[in-house]
């Protein structure tokens, strides 16, 4: 039994987020394979989120930085374990959408390359984008709740 | 700063003495059978009286506070509402000693209370809460505000009603109905006390939010439970049936929902009304508190919670209004709104102190002491079992640390105090005990627990609001999460606080907005983080300024210059030089002329400022005669770019000379056509100006060539440097001599015209729309009325400068309207 993308897609909420085809991409490509994902491999993706309340539930999989490499993956499809400014202008231009002028949204993307980048390639690589979210609580934030 | 110190307690003490002068001579008569004579001048106090100790008395407040803020030491220690209560006690024990105590006046009147000096700071609170940890937390706040007062009401009211039996209150006996009264005015966390200290700890927005929502929101229990307990005082124990007690129950829904829709409702009415208001902006911060106020008074008029509908009216506004008022209005609002709930609490806090010194005491030691005592004490056990409760849904989970905060900061304050004073002394033999003994909770919450809490957070390194400044990448990370988490919470079916919130969202921009805001809501999906990166080019721009020596572009500027001129755009580029500038410690970097940043291009940076000079000081009436146009300018504002006056509405400029300039489109379409074409037109425009108000000046010149515009405009031209071209023009009207002038410069002007086509698709705020012929009647319209103003002052000089305007224009649009297109296209 597999999910198929076309399944994912049926899903009235993911059309309409802004995100909703990148995360299929990512749920597709890292976690399944030739565009299905099966049960096994489905848990494992959702294993990534669940929520860690006691010390006792954190596996090896909901890890804080298992939650954010999942972010960073969403950005890097090349998996070059860099985010390039292409790869930062595309997911941008999905979250502003189209009313904006693609020039605009460059000069975000530069900006926030800017801010982040440290050794000045350009780019920004996972240890600088962890940096980011020090201040912001991911962890909690990337948790969901289910099989309470 | 000890001289200061000297210096503010003179003026503190002077204050009181005029103050206890203004009332001595109150109660002087003037009653002499004298002569009637012609008096020069009178002194007349009667006349004024009320009026003027009311004004003294605001103003007392204000000297103390500014006093107060003047010494570091004193802040630091103690927070602003004890040192206001001192001054209250001050002034109290003034007046008592001087047997003036009997003035109405000079007691807290629980009329004027609720009715004057409450609702502002409400409102306050209700219009800038920050609404994300709100609904974040709403469960927590609802379970804690609800069921926390109650549990504690019945608690506190029960036992102190049974301590009775026991020695301790001296022998004083309390019935059970009024001890239940007393409970439930006491037991409710006072919003005005939490709000006066927690503001000045810092503690983390959860934590704040947790505690301040539930004193906001137990008023509707509270309400409800000490109408119900007065009443039933009223009608008498022994006369109570069951009807009563379910009909209370009952009442506590339509209290708490009538509240809550009673201020949704007048905050809908309100932003509807801020439709409308496009040519009277000055009305729009008067309405905005009529309707605010209207809330707060309908819902006291039908007994419904009016804290609960002051607060839903402030949220509700905050959300829709801002959009659609102009940027001044708004700006004046907020601080209306902030100035006024300031001063009613320094005057609160005063009262309260004024308040405690008369005859209205009795003091009962074992009842003040067990009040105090099983305030504390369930509080805390209030807290740690619903706190506990609310972890089991809550995500992020309240520590023990939290809830220890959350327990001390359960402050009692002034709406205690006033309701106890309003208590029927006949029904309720007791109030003198009961009014002493809330003045003694007061006073011992909101200066012991004031005093030590933020010592308290220190120590226990409770995590503290984060006051740093806003990252793109923070922001952009955060809305990534969730939209990522929203999407995968509808995929694993378990619906959680974001994909609700994603919901409510929705909800609001497809019905609410359409319905509410003059413009259509944007289309684009996530317009947060354009206003974001607005904001943080804004402040690195005023950051920029503020830090500068001077206005005078020097070494770091000409580097600049000598950047390769290529015709695309390097966004890097500029980017590291606002972070280069930017930075604070290269202070003998002069900050060149701002508008360099705003132009976007470098080489003709020398001309700019070279013209700005020459312009400046040629244009000295210029300038008079523009602020004429100052009224018009907002009037104006309605027609314009949808994202342009986004930004503009929700990124507060101090200085609108940073405002990136409003024009509708045609006529930002008639000034990139004008520019763009051949030096040798006479009306060429040169290419600075004094970059103020007046560019708005131009409004008038332009429609009249735009109603001849047909073409549809690609890319639209803000650069301000563009617009500064229009002020030119109106010096040259104002000054029809200066024509002369303004020939030398077109040799300057030619070599940067072809650069401005690089400008064209570098601006920020570009946003291609299609013009449609109703856009440009409805402007031509406009201005036609503004023009009219001008009548009077046009010369022939300048209808033909007009006329060659349109001339020029024609031509323009005769020729293929693509031009400008192809030539961004090129350059881009």
């Amino acid at each position: 039994e597999f999910l198929t993308r076309e399944n994912l897609l049926c899903i009235s909420e993911v059309n309409i987020n802004p995100l909703g085809k990148r995360l299929i991409d990512v749920i597709m490509e890292d976690y399944g394979e030739n565009n299905k994902i099966d049960f096994q491999q489905f848990i494992f993706l959702l294993a990534k989120f669940r929520r860690a309340k006691f010390k006792s539930s954190v596996t090896e999989f909901n890890t804080r930085n298992s939650k954010l490499r999942f972010l960073f993956d969403m950005y890097d499809r090349n998996h070059d374990m860099k985010i390039d400014r292409n790869e930062l202008l595309e997911v941008l231009k999905m979250m502003i959408g189209g009313n904006v002028h693609d020039d605009q949204i460059e000069m975000i993307a530069d900006h926030t390359i800017n801010e982040l980048d440290k050794d000045g390639d350009k780019s920004i690589t996972f240890e600088e984008f962890c940096k980011t979210l020090d201040r912001i609580d991911a962890d909690d934030k990337m948790s969901m709740k289910f099989l309470s | 700063m000890y001289q200061d110190n000297k210096h503010i307690i003179l003026i503190v003490i002077l204050g009181l003495l005029i103050h206890k002068y203004c009332c001595i001579e109150q109660t002087y008569q003037h009653k002499e059978a004298k002569q009637a004579r012609f008096h020069v001048a009178e002194f007349n106090f009667d006349h004024v009286a009320d009026v003027y100790s009311i004004t003294l008395w605001i103003l007392l407040g204000s000297l103390a506070k500014v006093g107060f803020h003047l010494s570091h030491r004193l802040t630091e220690k103690f927070p602003e509402s004890c040192l206001l209560i001192i001054l209250g006690l001050i002034v109290g024990g003034l007046l008592y000693g001087t047997h003036l105590a009997e003035q109405k006046a000079y007691v807290l009147d629980s009329n004027t209370f609720f009715l004057f000096l409450l609702p502002p700071i409400i409102f306050e609170a209700g219009y800038f809460m920050p609404n994300r940890p709100f609904f974040d937390n709403l469960g927590t706040i609802l379970l804690l505000a609800i069921v926390n007062t109650l549990f504690n009401t019945i608690c506190i009211g029960l036992t102190l009603w049974g301590f009775q039996f026991t020695p301790i209150y001296g022998g004083t006996k309390f019935e059970m109905l009024p001890c239940l009264v007393f409970a439930a005015l006491i037991s409710a966390v006072d919003p005005v006390a939490v709000l006066a200290t927690f503001t000045e700890i810092h503690v983390n927005d959860m934590l704040y939010i947790v505690v301040f929502g539930e004193s906001l929101l137990n008023d509707a229990v509270s309400v409800v439970l000490y109408r119900m307990f007065d009443s039933f005082a009223k009608i008498g124990q022994d006369n109570l049936i069951v009807m009563d007690i379910v009909l209370g129950f009952l009442s506590f829904f339509v209290v708490a929902l009538g509240g809550v829709l009673l201020g949704i409702v007048f905050g809908v009415i309100g932003c509807f009304t801020t439709k409308f208001t496009e040519h009277t902006p000055v009305l729009e911060p008067l309405i905005i508190l009529v309707y605010a106020y209207l809330s707060y008074l309908t819902s006291e008029m039908l007994s419904v919670s009016g804290i609960l509908a002051l607060t839903f009216c402030g949220m509700v506004m905050k959300q829709y209004i801002p959009f659609n008022i102009s940027k001044k209005s708004d700006a004046t609002t907020e601080y209306v709104i902030k100035m006024l709930s300031s001063i009613m609490e320094t005057i609160i806090f005063m009262f309260m102190g004024l308040s405690t010194v008369s005859d209205n005491h009795s003091w009962n030691t074992g009842f003040v002491l067990m009040t105090l005592f099983l305030c504390l004490l369930y509080r805390v056990i209030g807290v740690i079992i619903f706190a506990n409760i609310a972890n089991c849904w809550r995500l992020l989970e309240l520590t023990r640390i939290d809830m220890l905060i959350m327990s001390y900061g359960g402050l009692r304050g002034a709406i205690a105090f006033a309701l106890a004073l309003v208590l029927d002394e006949t029904k309720i033999e007791r109030k003198k005990e009961f009014v002493t003994a809330t003045i003694a909770v007061v006073f011992f919450t909101v200066f012991l627990q004031g005093i030590t809490i933020g010592p308290l957070v220190k120590l226990l390194n409770v995590r503290r609001k984060q006051v740093e400044e806003p990252t793109m990448s923070a922001k952009l990370t955060s809305r990534m999460m969730d939209h990522v988490m929203t999407c995968l919470e509808e995929i694993s079916g378990s619906g959680g606080n974001n994909s609700l919130r994603d919901k409510c969202r929705n909800l609001d921009r497809n019905y609410f907005k359409r319905f509410l805001l003059r413009e259509k809501p944007e289309q684009t999906v996530d317009i947060k983080l354009l206003k974001e990166f607005k904001s943080i080019n804004v402040r690195s721009a005023m950051r920029v300024h503020d830090t500068s020596k001077g206005l005078i572009p020097n070494s770091s500027s000409t580097a600049m210059q000598q950047l390769p001129s290529e015709n695309a755009f390097r966004p890097e580029r500029r980017a590291r030089h606002f972070s280069d500038i930017a930075t604070p410690n290269s202070p003998q970097r002069t900050v060149p002329d701002l508008m360099l940043f705003e132009s976007q291009g470098t080489d003709h940076q020398r001309d700019d400022a070279k013209m700005h000079r020459f312009l400046d000081s040629n244009l000295p009436h210029a300038r008079r005669r523009a602020t004429m146009h100052l009224r018009n300018q907002d009037e104006l504002a309605g027609v314009e770019d949808e994202l342009n006056s986004r930004f503009e509405k929700l990124s507060h400029h101090r200085d609108l000379r940073y405002v990136p300039i409003r024009l509708t489109r045609e006529q930002m379409h008639a000034i990139s056509t004008i520019s763009k074409p051949s030096a040798n037109s006479n009306q060429s425009p040169t290419l600075t100006a004094t970059p103020s108000i007046h560019d708005y000046s131009e409004t008038e010149l332009t429609p009249n060539q735009n109603s001849r515009t047909k073409s549809n405009d690609s890319d639209i031209v803000l650069t301000p440097n563009n617009l500064r071209d229009k002020s030119s023009t109106a010096a040259e009207r104002v000054r029809p001599w200066r024509r002369s002038a303004s020939s030398d410069d077109i040799e300057l002007t030619s070599q940067a015209l072809p650069k401005s086509t690089s400008k064209n698709r570098n601006d920020p705020n570009l946003h291609p729309r299609d013009l449609t012929t109703a856009d440009v009647s409805n402007s031509y319209r406009k201005s036609s009325e503004h023009m009219s103003e001008d009548a009077a002052a046009t010369n022939p000089k300048e209808n033909s400068s007009r006329l060659k305007a349109s001339d020029l224009l024609d031509k323009q649009s005769k020729n293929s309207s693509n031009q400008p297109k192809n030539q961004a296209n090129t350059v881009a």
